[in-house]
């Protein structure tokens, strides 16, 4: 029973810095436009996130529990799986980096079970490894698209108070629907490793999840958002939404197919994406870079640690 | 969680037509004092006291506008704009006061051959408003038309360029003191930068328009 608690801690404490660190992605327009107060943005999303884990949580979580590795491991593997992980995405934070919690936990969680000497799906994490990499592709090719249908819509209004109406419903439907497609995917990420175990419903898992990531958001989130926000709203609202609108598409379809991805990498596809539409080379170099960084670093750095400490304690 | 919005979106609308109004009412005031100046009739004093009181409606207007745009109205990336708007249009009442003072203050002796262009130019120099006003409503009715309205104050505002140079011209063929050449040609630039006002407020919204369908 206390090792259950200590897991349910440890998952909190995860999908707490989720949600201190994704919150910028899902607010960025509506907060940094001013259309809606950090306040009452942060309750909305709170609201959507619980949804989205609570409704479509259950396939990342499962993957992340029982289809990168194959048996049950041990308590404390899992709980420092979940604490190297937590712990790499705290000091992110706090230093303002927007990284991806996704790829921390899949290597926390991989690197733990090399530690343990567990079957691991290599056949799966290399899947999950290929849907990031076609993440960022396809809010890129998604946005483009969406862009040309929200300005074709956005031009047919002629009176200037019913296109400012338009835009704010536009921008609520966008992070409200980002929020609910954090909730969904990322909910695994904070609870998935204790999936493993089994001891606890799914469904439950994921509202824990859920309920974790809303927490982050409404005690922590305002930190990366004034980093992540400014570049977001340096985009007018129909291309900011038509970015923001593609990510949410894209995360929600790999929360269906049960696949964890990063919100950062796919916002950095969706504002290419529409950059590409004003014919603006919007493709930073150092971007990319730092995109294909983090495909390699994160998820290496998070197993490493996993892997250490567990033969440490071990 | 956005009604008060709105609200604050139609009050600030129906402030801009006050605004609006209030300096059209402004500039039909130093028209008149003009007229009643060049007629030397001793009303203009009474006109340019109305122009004064007129010019400081406008400027409480605006202000009004501004705190309830800062308070809120509008999506804040479009806040700048109509700030913009309602500063350059309050520039024309500024300057249709400026010119009341100089007749008021500097009393110039114009010449009686050139009473009747002084009124064309400012008969001419103050016909944009009524367009700039259309364009304003235009941008809740079908914002496309704001650019058609547009063109009329461009036109009106180069035939009171024209009108402005040739009336200069004049002035200096005229057998008078060159100091009084001087104030007459300050005085007819000051007569035409009215509609030059006009224009930089049509300019203004007619870029808005332009945001709105990027």
């Amino acid at each position: 029973m206390s090792s259950v608690i200590l897991l349910v801690a440890a998952g909190i404490y995860v999908g707490w810095n989720i949600g201190a660190n994704d919150t910028a992605n899902c607010i960025g327009t509506a907060v940094g436009s001013g259309l809606i107060s950090y306040s009452k943005a942060v309750i909305l999303i709170a609201i959507f996130i619980i949804l989205g884990a609570s409704i479509q949580g259950e396939r990342v979580i499962e993957t992340i529990g029982k289809g990168i590795v194959t048996e049950v491991i041990p308590v404390p593997a899992i709980i420092i799986a979940l604490l190297s992980a937590g712990a790499f995405v705290t000091i992110a934070t706090y230093l303002k980096l927007p990284v991806s919690t996704s790829q921390a936990i899949v290597g926390g969680v991989t690197g733990v079970s090399l530690s343990v000497g567990a079957n691991i799906a290599w056949n799966e994490v290399l899947s999950i490894i290929l849907c990031w990499i076609i993440n960022p592709i396809a809010t890129l090719v998604i946005a483009y698209g969406l862009y040309h249908i929200l300005n074709a819509l956005a031009r047919k209004v002629k009176r200037i108070r019913v296109w400012e109406r338009f835009i704010t419903v536009l921008l609520v439907v966008t992070i409200s629907y980002m929020a609910y497609s954090l909730g969904a995917n990322h909910a695994g990420n904070a609870v998935g490793p204790i999936a493993n175990l089994g001891v606890i419903k799914l469904r439950w898992l994921a509202i824990i999840g859920g309920l974790s990531i809303a927490l982050g958001s409404i005690t922590y989130g305002h930190r990366v958002s004034e980093t992540v926000g400014k570049s977001i709203t340096l985009l007018d609202p129909i291309t900011a939404c038509a970015a923001q609108l593609s990510i949410a598409i894209v995360v929600h379809m790999f929360s269906i197919l049960g696949i964890p991805v990063s919100t950062s990498q796919a916002i950095v596809g969706g504002v290419i994406g529409v950059g590409l539409v004003r014919g603006v080379t919007a493709i930073n170099r150092s971007i990319i870079i730092k995109i294909i960084i983090g495909w390699i670093a994160t998820p290496l750095i998070s197993a490493i640690i996993a892997f250490s400490i567990y033969k440490i304690v071990a | 969680m956005f009604k008060h919005v709105r609200r604050r979106e139609h009050k600030v609308y129906l402030l801009f037509n006050e605004h609006l109004n209030t300096v059209g009412e402004c500039l039909a005031k130093f028209k008149e004092m003009t007229i009643n100046y060049l007629n030397n009739n001793p009303l203009h004093e009474e006109n340019a006291l109305d122009v004064h009181k007129l010019e400081s409606k406008a400027d409480t207007i605006r202000r009004n506008i501004e705190k309830e745009i800062h308070g809120g109205a509008f999506l804040p990336f479009l806040r700048e704009d109509y700030i913009e708007i309602a500063e350059r249009i309050d520039k024309i009442a500024d300057k249709a006061e400026a010119v009341v003072d100089f007749y008021m203050l500097v009393r110039p002796q114009i010449p009686d051959s050139l009473h009747d262009a002084i009124k064309e130019l400012t008969d001419r120099t103050i016909v944009g408003l009524p367009h700039l006003k259309n364009m304003f409503d235009l941008l809740d009715v079908d914002m496309t038309k704001v650019v058609d309205e547009a063109v009329k104050v461009n036109i009106i505002e180069s035939e009171v360029d024209q009108l402005e140079r040739e009336l200069i011209k004049n002035v200096f063929n005229l057998d008078i003191d060159l100091a009084l050449k001087i104030i007459l040609r300050e005085l007819i630039r000051n007569i035409a930068d009215i509609s030059d006002l006009i224009q930089n407020a049509s300019d203004r919204i007619e870029i808005l328009t332009v945001k709105y369908r990027v």
